[in-house]
C-alpha cells in the first residue's frame, strides 16, 4: 500500500476553480501530480454520471471544484452542483459505499494556494485510504 | 372545501352502488369517458379500460386488486397532448402519487382529468392473482373478507394470499383524489364514505347528482392510524432488514448480481417518464476499443457494461420522486429487492428535502430547485 | 525621446486612470464602438480592484465581477481582450492640446524594461535578481525583486523593473531565454487624438502617518486598514488570516480605529471618507470566518453604512458576528514594549475616559485626492475642489471645468464600489453624449470565411511548447512529443519553443498546410494565456477558432509539481491525450448574431427615467417614456432646494422641455403597463394610455418607477399641525411661510420609518436633508433654537462639511437609541419632546414649536410590475440588481435595468447619475446592430426531450422555454449564455451543450484516469 498513488478526477468551474489553479502555477504553489483537471464551464454544468463513472472506471477521488456561493459567474450553478452532490452522496452511503472520496470544494480564482492545499490534502487522505474499491470490481 | 358526504349501499352490493354512482358520472356527461380496471375475457386480471358508453361498465371493477401497470403512465398518455374532454380516472392512492409527481414534470396535465381515488387496501401480485381465480377465491368472497378487514383496519392475507411487499408496507393508503371513495372504517355492505372535492362539488349539485348526508365517522381516523402505523412499522423493519443485507459496495453487488440490464424496472416505474433513457443514448454507446480499454485496466469487465451506474443515476433522477408503488419488484425478472432499495434510499433522500412526493402538486421536486442556505457544511464543502 | 506619430482621432476617447471608474467607462465606451484609449500611470491596470479579496455587502468574491453580460466577469481582463481598447499601461500625460472635441494628449510612455509580448512570466529573472525590496501592492507588507510582477493577476501580465531599484546588474538579461528584457529601454513620447477625455484618477489612502498619535510606522502592530485587505486576501501570504506582523502570532484582540484621516479637519481632511465604516466592517467579519475567537471593537464617531443593503450587513456584523463598536474618541494610543501590544485610551460618549489592549490595531484610512492631481490641474486647468477633488456641478455629475473633459469615480470625491461603477457608466454616457456628433468609423476586422469541416475526419495538429526552456526543467518534452504521436487521429505532434511569438505561430501556419491539419492541440500555458492569440490566427486563416484545444501543461503541471519530473511528465501526457480526446470529438462552431431591436423603453418619468431616454434620444434612439401620473417629474415636483444650493425646479423645467423638444423621446402620460414578452433578442411591451393601447417591440427595458416619502405613523404625525415632515417644511420655508415666523424651537427626528423593524434600511438622505432645512432655518431665522435628534449622523462625502456648518451656527445634535426612542408629548397645548441624552446621562425634555420628522424614503409597490417584467424585488421592495458590485442597475435578464428611487434612496444627483449610467449601458446593448451569441450555446435533441421543464426550472438567464404546441424544450440562442447547468437537469441528454456533450466530456474523463 506504501507506494499507492491515487489518481484524481477533478471538475473545475471556468471562472473560478480553473483560474485559481492557474493561479497556483503563476504562484508556484506545489502540489501532488495526482490529479487531472476536467475543464467546464460552471460547477453546475458536473453531471452525476461523471462522478460515478469516474470512480467505477479507475479514479481513486473526484473533485468538483466551482466559485463560493454568492459568486457563481452563472448565478446558482454552485448551489445547484451542491444540492445534485448531496442526493449522488446520500444516495452511496444509504447502499453502504463511503462517500468521503468525493469532495465539493468552493475554491475562488484567488485562492491558488487553497487549491493546492486541497489536492495535497485530498492525495493524502485517498492515501490512506487506499485504492477505491469501486474501480477494482469487475462486475460493477 | 372539500365535501364529505355518504354513499347507501344498497343490498349490501358496495361494488355495484359504486358503479352506479360512476356510471351516472357518464350518463350525466360530467365526463365523457371513465378509466376503469376491467376483467379481462380469460377472467384471470383486470386492466384499466378507457369506457365512454355507460353500458360497457360491465365487468369493470372499482375494487380491482391487481395493478399490472401505473396508471399514472396512462394518465400521462391520456393527458399529456390535447386532451379536450373530460376523463374520470379509477386510481389506486399510489398511482394518484405518482401522477401528482409526474404532474410536477409536465408529464400530466390535470386540467381534464378527474382523479377518483378509492381507499387501498393493497393489491396482490398478478401472477398470484391469476392463481386465486384458478383456485376460484375470487370474486364476491375475496371483496367480502378485505372489506372486513377494511372496516377494521385489520392486517391481511385475504384466502391465504399475501399483498405484493410494496403494499405492505406502503403508509399512503389513502388517495388525494376530486372523488375519494372511503372504505377504511366503514360497514361497506351498509355505506361507505365519499369526498367530493372543489374541482366537481358544484356542478354534481347542479346535474342532480347529491347526495343525503354528511358524513361522520369518528373511528375512521382511528382505522386509518392503525393502518398506517402497523405498515410503517412493517417499512421500518423491510428497510433494516434490506439495510443490514446490504452493508457495503461488495455485498449490493451480491444482493444485485443476477440483475441483467434488462431496464425492466425503469420501464415498470412512473417516474421515468424519458421518452428514451440515457442509458440507451449515445451516451453510453462505447468505441469498440473503449471496452478493450476496460478490460485491459482491470483484467476483465462485465459485459454487457453499466450494471452499477444504471442503478445508482436512475437513483439519483427518481429517488425523490419515488412514490414506493412497487411495480419494479413485479417487474423484475431477477426478483431482486429492487423496490425496497429505492424506497429505503429514497427516503432518507426525500427527508434531506423535506420532501414527500405526490403530496403536493404545488410543492418544487428537490432535483428542480435549491436554497442558498442549505447544506452548509464546514468550511464550504460538502 | 522618440516621437510617434498620433493615433486616435475626434470619435475616439481617452481615459486616464484605469481603476474601477476608469475600466468601466472605457468597457461601456468601446461596447458602444468607440476606440477607447486607457491610460494607467502604473504598470498594471486595476487601481484598487485587484486588492479585494472580498467586497461588501456580499462577502463575495472581489477578484472577478461575476456578471456574464459586458463589461463582464472581470473589468481588468475585459479591458484587454475588447478590441476597441488600446491600453497605454506605465505612462503619463504630459499635456493636453488642442481643443475640446479635438484634443492632442501627448503622453509619455515610461519603459518597462521588459517586453510585455514577449515575457512569459517564466520567473528565471526573479532567481537571479539580487535586489529586494517592499512590494507596493498590499501596502509594503511583503517583498518583491527589482523585476516583478506587480501581482499575479497583472493585466498587461508582464514582468516590468522598476528603474529606482534596479542595479543594472544584467543577470535577468542573461536569465531571460525569450530575450523579453532590455535595460536600455528609453521612455517614448507620442500624441493621442481623442474628442473627449475622461478622468479617473481615483485616490490615494491617507499617509496615516500623518496622524502621528497613532504610532503608524513606529509600532509594528499598526497597520493600515489597506495592509489589513491584503492581510485577509486569500493570496497573501498568511492565506488570508490574520497573523500578527511583529511576532507572526494568530490576532486575538484586534481594534479598528475609524474616521483616520477622515472628518478630521487637523489634518486637512474634513470630508467624510464614506466606505471606511463598511470596508472595516467587512475586514472585521472577514477576519472573524477565518478566526472565530478573534475580538474586534470598532472606536468610532458615527457609523455610516448608507448604501444598499449595509444596514443589514451592519446589523449582522454587530448582532452575528459579536463585532464590539464603541461610540467614542481615541485619546492615545502606546505601545506596551515587551508584547508589542496596544493601549488605547478613548473618551466615551458620557465624558468619561477607558482603556483597553489590543494586539494589533487598523486605522481604517480615509481618501484624499492622488498627490500628483494637483500639478495636473495647474497645467490643464482644472479646477478642484477645496479637499482637492474634481469640482463638479450636482446635476452634471460627470463634467469638469473643462469642456470635453469628463470625471468618474473617487477623483469625484469618496465613493464606493457600486457607485463607481454607476458614475463610470454615467460618465460614459456623459462622453458619449458629447462626441454624439462625431460618429466612429465602422471598423470591423475582415477574415477569410472558414474552411468546411464538419465531415472531414479529424486530422489533429499537436504542438508542445517548452516554453522557452523552462518546462523542460519538469517535463520530458521529447517523450511526450514521441508518444503524442500515437495518439489517435494525431497527424502531426511537434516540439515549440514559445507558441505565443510570431516565429512559432508562422510555423504552426505552415505545419496546418503541410499536414492538412483541421483540428489543433497547444500543450502548453494556461488557454487563458494563450486563447486570444490562437484564435485570432486561426481566424486569420480561415481556421475556425473554436477547433483548437489546450493542454496546460504550464500552471497546472509544470509549475506545480517541480519535485516529481517523471510523474509530472506522465501527467503531462495525460492532459495531452485529454486534449486530444477532446480535439476529436469537438465540432466548428458558427457563431449566430441576433438583431437588436434598437428602442427603448423608459418606465417611469421622474428624473431618473427623463435623465436615461434623454441619453438614448441624444445618441439617436426612439424612446418610448411611460408615466403612470399626469405629469411628468415624479418627486422632483416636490423639490424645492438641495443642500449643495441647486434648484431642483430649473433642473425639472429643463428635463421637460428637452423631454418635450426632442423628436425621438415619445412620453406617455397616465399610462399603464398591461403585458410583457420576452423574444429571442428583445423585448415586447403592451401599455394602455389615454389614446388607446399600444405594443412596443424593444431592445432595453428601463424602470424608474421612483419611490415615496414614508408617511410617519408616530410622533402625533397627523394629529397636530405642528408636527410635519422635511418634505413639508421645505416647501414651507421655500415659500416663506408665516407659519415659520418667530419660532424659537424646532426638533427634528431622524430615522423616522427608517432602520426599524418596518424599514430594516438607511434611507441614505434623511440626514442631509435635515442639515440642509436647518441651515435654511437657521438663515431665515438666526435665532431659532434646533435641536436634530439622531442615531447616526450619516452625511457623508461632501455632506459633511455642510454637518460641520450646522454644527458651527449652533445647530445642536443629540443621540438616541432605537431601544430609547424620543417621546413626543402634548402638555397644555405644547409640543415636549423628551428623550434620554447620554452625553448628560440623563433625560431632557425639549419645548417644541415644530416638529420635524425625517421621513424615509420607501419603493413605489412594483410588486406586479416586477411580475409582469420577470424581475426580483429585494426584502425592502427596492429592485434587484444582479450583482451589487459589477451591475449594480443591471437585472440578471440582459436589457433590463434599474435606476432612481426603485433602486434604492439616492439623492437627485445620484439619481441622475444612476439614469446617465443605465442609458449607457443600454447603449452598449443599442449600438449594435446585432449581438453575437456565446460560444458554447445549450441545444435539444428534440427526439429525447420530454418536455419536463427542468431545463427551464434551471436556467437562471430565461433563455428556455418550452414549446407548448410540440411539448418540448427550446433554448433561445441569443440570451444563453452557456454555462451548461440545463444539460445536467436534463435526465436523458436530450439537452446538450456544444463543444461539452455529456458523450465528449465521458470521453474526456476516460483519458483523463488512463
Amino acid at each position: 500500500m506504501a507506494d499507492f498513488e491515487p489518481r484524481i478526477v477533478a471538475f473545475l468551474c471556468h471562472w473560478c476553480t480553473y483560474t485559481g489553479a492557474d493561479l497556483a502555477g503563476t504562484t508556484r504553489q506545489q502540489y501532488p501530480p495526482n490529479i487531472r483537471v476536467i475543464h467546464l464551464m460552471c460547477s453546475g454544468a458536473v453531471d452525476s454520471i461523471y462522478i460515478l463513472k469516474a470512480l467505477i472506471d479507475g479514479a481513486d477521488g473526484v473533485l468538483i471544484g466551482g466559485c463560493h456561493p454568492g459568486d457563481c459567474h452563472y448565478q446558482t450553478g454552485n448551489y445547484k452542483a451542491r444540492r445534485r452532490v448531496a442526493i449522488l452522496k446520500g444516495i452511496l452511503t444509504q447502499m453502504g459505499f463511503t462517500d468521503d472520496r468525493i469532495w465539493l470544494r468552493w475554491i475562488s480564482a484567488s485562492e491558488g494556494k487553497l487549491f493546492a492545499d486541497t489536492v495535497t490534502r485530498m492525495t493524502e487522505e485517498l492515501r490512506k485510504m487506499g485504492p477505491n474499491p469501486m474501480k477494482q470490481l469487475w462486475n460493477a | 372545501m372539500a365535501k364529505q358526504t355518504v354513499l347507501k349501499v344498497s343490498e349490501g352490493r358496495t361494488e355495484e352502488t359504486l358503479k352506479v354512482f360512476l356510471r351516472s358520472l357518464l350518463e350525466k356527461g360530467v365526463i365523457h369517458s371513465l378509466l376503469i380496471p376491467k376483467r379481462l375475457p380469460s377472467g384471470d386480471g383486470f386492466v384499466q379500460s378507457l369506457i365512454h358508453s355507460p353500458d360497457k361498465m360491465d365487468g369493470t371493477s372499482v375494487l380491482s386488486m391487481t395493478m399490472p401497470v401505473q396508471s399514472a403512465r396512462i394518465a400521462s398518455n391520456l393527458s399529456i397532448k390535447n386532451l379536450h374532454k373530460r376523463v374520470g380516472a379509477v386510481l389506486k392512492a399510489c398511482e394518484i402519487r405518482a401522477i401528482v409527481e409526474l404532474t410536477k414534470f409536465l408529464q400530466v396535465k390535470l386540467d381534464n382529468l378527474i382523479l377518483i381515488g378509492v381507499d387501498c387496501p393493497g393489491t396482490f401480485e398478478v401472477s398470484d392473482f391469476a392463481k386465486m381465480v384458478l383456485e376460484g377465491k375470487d370474486g364476491e368472497r375475496l371483496t367480502q373478507e378485505i372489506l372486513k378487514n377494511m372496516e377494521k383496519g385489520e392486517p391481511a392475507s385475504p384466502q391465504g394470499y399475501a399483498f405484493r411487499t410494496a403494499c405492505q408496507i406502503c403508509e399512503y393508503p389513502i388517495p388525494a383524489a376530486d372523488i375519494h371513495i372511503k372504505l377504511f372504517g366503514y360497514r361497506a355492505e351498509e355505506a361507505i364514505g365519499l369526498e367530493i372535492g372543489e374541482k366537481l362539488e358544484k356542478e354534481l349539485e347542479e346535474k342532480g347528482i347529491s347526495f343525503s348526508s354528511e358524513d361522520q365517522l369518528p373511528s375512521r381516523k382511528d382505522v386509518v392510524d392503525k393502518v398506517v402505523a402497523e405498515r410503517s412499522k412493517k417499512r421500518d423493519l423491510a428497510f433494516q432488514e434490506f439495510r443490514s443485507v446490504v452493508k457495503d459496495l461488495p455485498s449490493f453487488l451480491d444482493r444485485f448480481s443476477t440483475c441483467i440490464r434488462c431496464h425492466n424496472c425503469m420501464v415498470a416505474c412512473p417516474i421515468c417518464y424519458c421518452k428514451e433513457c440515457v442509458f440507451r443514448t449515445a451516451v453510453f454507446e462505447h468505441e469498440g476499443d473503449q471496452f478493450l480499454r476496460w478490460a485491459d485496466r482491470k483484467g476483465g469487465i462485465r459485459m454487457p457494461t453499466d450494471t452499477l451506474i444504471f442503478h445508482l443515476i436512475r437513483m439519483s433522477h427518481m429517488v425523490t420522486s419515488c412514490i414506493g408503488c412497487g411495480l419494479c419488484d413485479s417487474a423484475c425478472p431477477s426478483r431482486l429487492p429492487v423496490a425496497t432499495l429505492f424506497r429505503s434510499v429514497g427516503d432518507k433522500i426525500q427527508k434531506m428535502f423535506h420532501y414527500v412526493p405526490g403530496r403536493d402538486v404545488q410543492e418544487v421536486p428537490p432535483v428542480a430547485t435549491f436554497r442558498e442556505d442549505e447544506l452548509k457544511i464546514e468550511s464550504g464543502a460538502l | 525621446m522618440a516621437q510617434q506619430k498620433m493615433r486616435g482621432d475626434k470619435s475616439s476617447a481617452l481615459v486616464i486612470g484605469a481603476g474601477i471608474a476608469g475600466m468601466q467607462s472605457a468597457l461601456l465606451l468601446a461596447e458602444m464602438g468607440r476606440k477607447v484609449f486607457l491610460l494607467e500611470q502604473g504598470p498594471a491596470i486595476g487601481g484598487y480592484f485587484p486588492l479585494l479579496d472580498k467586497t461588501f455587502p456580499t462577502n463575495s468574491c472581489g477578484v472577478c465581477f461575476m456578471s456574464p453580460t459586458p463589461p463582464a466577469f472581470c473589468p481588468i481582463y475585459e479591458c484587454r481582450l475588447h478590441d476597441n481598447i488600446e491600453l497605454l499601461p506605465y505612462s503619463e500625460v504630459k499635456g493636453i492640446g488642442g481643443k475640446a472635441g479635438d484634443f492632442k494628449v501627448s503622453v509619455i510612455r515610461k519603459p518597462r524594461f521588459v517586453d510585455p509580448n514577449r515575457c512569459t512570466r517564466c520567473e528565471a529573472c526573479i532567481k537571479v535578481c539580487p535586489v529586494e525590496v517592499e512590494r507596493e501592492f498590499g501596502g509594503g507588507l511583503e517583498k518583491r525583486k527589482a523585476i516583478y510582477l506587480p501581482f499575479p493577476q497583472a493585466i498587461p501580465h508582464s514582468f516590468v523593473i522598476d528603474p529606482e531599484t534596479c542595479i543594472r546588474c544584467g543577470e535577468c538579461v542573461k536569465a531571460c531565454t525569450p530575450g523579453a528584457i532590455d535595460l536600455d529601454m528609453k521612455p517614448q513620447e507620442e500624441e493621442i487624438g481623442a474628442g473627449a477625455i475622461l478622468l479617473g484618477f481615483g485616490f490615494d489612502p491617507f499617509w496615516a502617518q500623518k496622524k502621528g498619535e497613532y504610532g503608524f510606522g513606529r509600532y509594528e502592530n499598526v497597520l493600515t486598514s489597506i495592509q489589513f485587505e491584503r492581510l485577509l486576501s486569500t493570496s497573501s501570504p498568511t492565506q488570508g488570516f490574520p497573523i500578527r506582523v511583529s511576532d507572526g502570532r494568530r490576532m486575538e484582540k484586534i481594534a479598528f480605529i475609524q474616521c483616520v484621516g477622515s472628518r478630521d479637519p487637523s489634518c486637512g481632511q474634513s470630508h467624510c471618507s464614506t466606505i471606511c465604516c463598511m470596508y472595516a466592517t467587512k475586514q472585521a467579519m472577514i477576519a472573524k470566518e477565518r478566526a472565530p475567537n478573534l475580538g474586534v471593537t470598532f472606536f468610532y464617531m458615527d457609523i455610516r453604512p448608507m448604501g444598499k443593503d449595509y444596514e443589514r450587513y451592519y446589523e449582522r456584523a454587530k448582532n452575528e458576528y459579536g463585532i464590539e463598536y464603541i461610540r467614542s474618541a481615541v485619546s492615545t494610543l502606546k505601545e506596551i514594549q515587551q508584547t508589542k501590544n496596544l493601549r488605547i485610551t478613548y473618551l466615551k460618549e458620557d465624558g468619561t475616559f477607558d482603556e483597553r489592549e489590543f494586539d494589533s490595531v487598523i486605522l481604517s484610512v480615509g481618501f484624499t485626492p492622488p498627490p500628483k492631481v494637483r500639478d495636473f490641474a495647474k497645467t490643464v486647468g482644472l479646477q478642484l475642489n477645496e479637499q482637492g477633488f474634481c469640482e463638479t456641478q450636482e446635476f452634471q455629475p460627470a463634467e469638469t471645468s473643462i469642456k470635453g473633459v469628463f470625471v468618474a469615480g473617487a477623483f469625484r470625491g469618496p465613493r464606493d464600489i457600486p457607485e463607481t461603477v454607476v458614475e463610470g457608466s454615467s460618465a460614459a454616457a456623459a462622453v458619449a453624449s458629447f462626441l454624439a456628433s462625431t460618429p466612429s468609423p465602422a471598423s470591423r476586422s475582415f477574415y477569410p470565411a472558414e474552411g468546411a469541416l464538419s465531415n472531414e475526419l479529424p486530422k489533429i495538429g499537436v504542438f508542445i511548447c517548452h516554453c522557452g526552456g523552462e518546462l523542460r526543467e519538469s517535463l520530458a518534452i521529447d517523450k511526450l512529443v514521441e508518444e503524442t504521436r500515437r495518439l489517435p487521429e494525431v497527424s502531426h505532434a511537434e516540439e515549440m519553443s514559445l507558441v505565443c511569438l510570431p516565429e512559432d505561430l508562422n510555423q504552426i501556419k505552415v505545419r496546418i498546410g503541410e499536414h492538412g491539419i483541421n483540428r489543433l492541440v497547444i500543450a502548453g500555458c494556461s488557454h487563458r494565456e494563450i486563447q486570444k492569440t490562437m484564435e485570432e490566427m486561426a481566424k486569420g486563416m480561415g481556421f475556425n477558432p473554436y477547433l483548437i484545444e489546450y493542454a496546460n501543461i504550464r500552471e497546472q503541471c509544470a509549475f506545480v509539481h517541480k519535485d516529481h519530473p517523471t510523474l509530472a511528465t506522465e501527467k503531462a501526457m495525460g492532459l495531452i491525450r485529454m486534449a486530444v480526446e477532446r480535439a476529436r470529438k469537438i465540432q466548428p462552431i458558427r457563431k449566430g448574431w441576433h438583431k437588436i431591436e434598437k428602442r427603448g423603453l423608459v418606465v417611469g418619468g421622474g428624473v431618473a427615467g427623463m435623465t436615461a431616454a434623454l441619453r438614448l434620444a441624444e445618441q439617436g434612439y426612439e424612446v418610448h417614456l411611460i408615466e403612470k401620473e399626469k405629469e411628468l417629474g415624479g418627486n422632483l415636483k416636490e423639490s424645492y432646494y438641495t443642500l449643495k444650493g441647486s434648484s431642483p425646479k430649473a433642473l425639472l423645467e429643463d428635463l421637460i422641455q428637452k423631454v418635450k423638444g426632442s423628436p425621438r423621446v415619445h412620453p406617455y402620460l397616465q399610462t399603464e403597463i398591461m403585458g410583457f414578452q420576452k423574444k429571442n433578442s428583445h423585448y415586447q411591451t403592451r401599455f394602455r394610455h389615454p389614446g388607446g393601447e399600444t405594443s412596443i417591440d424593444h431592445g432595453v427595458l428601463i424602470l424608474a418607477t421612483g419611490g415615496k416619502e414614508v408617511i410617519p405613523k408616530e410622533y402625533l404625525y397627523g394629529k397636530d399641525p405642528r408636527v410635519m415632515t422635511q418634505r413639508q417644511l421645505e416647501k414651507m420655508i421655500h415659500f416663506k411661510d408665516e407659519g415659520l415666523k418667530g419660532l424659537q424651537s424646532v426638533v427634528m427626528i431622524q430615522c423616522v420609518g427608517s432602520r426599524d423593524e418596518e424599514h430594516p434600511y438607511c434611507s441614505r438622505i434623511c440626514c442631509g436633508h435635515a442639515v440642509k432645512n436647518a441651515l435654511q432655518l437657521k438663515k431665515q431665522n438666526p435665532s431659532v433654537q434646533i435641536y436634530v435628534l439622531y442615531r447616526d449622523v450619516r452625511t457623508y462625502g461632501f455632506y459633511e462639511m455642510y454637518y460641520h456648518e450646522a454644527r458651527n451656527k449652533g445647530v445642536i445634535f443629540i443621540r438616541y437609541d432605537l431601544e430609547r426612542k424620543p417621546k413626543v408629548a402634548l402638555e397644555s397645548g405644547k409640543l415636549q419632546v423628551s428623550l434620554f441624552d447620554p452625553a448628560m446621562g440623563d433625560q431632557v425634555n425639549i419645548p417644541a414649536d415644530r416638529l420635524i420628522l425625517s421621513t424615509g424614503v420607501e419603493p413605489n409597490d412594483n410588486r406586479s410590475l416586477a411580475k409582469m417584467f420577470d424581475v426580483d424585488l429585494n426584502p425592502d421592495g427596492f429592485f434587484m440588481e444582479a450583482n451589487p458590485k459589477s451591475a449594480p442597475l443591471d437585472s440578471v435578464d440582459r436589457g433590463k435595468f434599474f435606476c432612481g428611487l426603485c433602486h434604492s434612496p439616492n439623492f437627485i444627483e445620484d439619481s441622475i447619475s444612476q439614469g446617465n449610467a443605465v442609458a449607457a449601458r443600454a447603449l452598449a446593448l443599442l449600438s449594435k446592430e446585432a449581438l453575437e451569441e456565446k460560444t458554447y450555446l445549450a441545444y435539444v435533441i428534440k427526439r429525447l426531450c420530454c418536455g419536463c421543464g427542468l431545463c427551464v426550472a434551471t436556467c437562471p438567464y430565461g433563455a428556455r422555454v418550452i414549446n407548448e404546441e410540440e411539448g418540448k424544450a427550446e433554448v433561445l440562442d441569443g440570451l444563453c449564455q452557456g454555462c451548461g447547468n440545463c444539460v445536467v437537469s436534463c435526465r436523458n441528454a436530450a439537452s446538450q451543450q456544444r463543444n461539452f456533450e455529456k458523450g465528449l466530456n465521458l470521453a474526456v474523463l476516460n483519458a483523463a484516469i488512463d
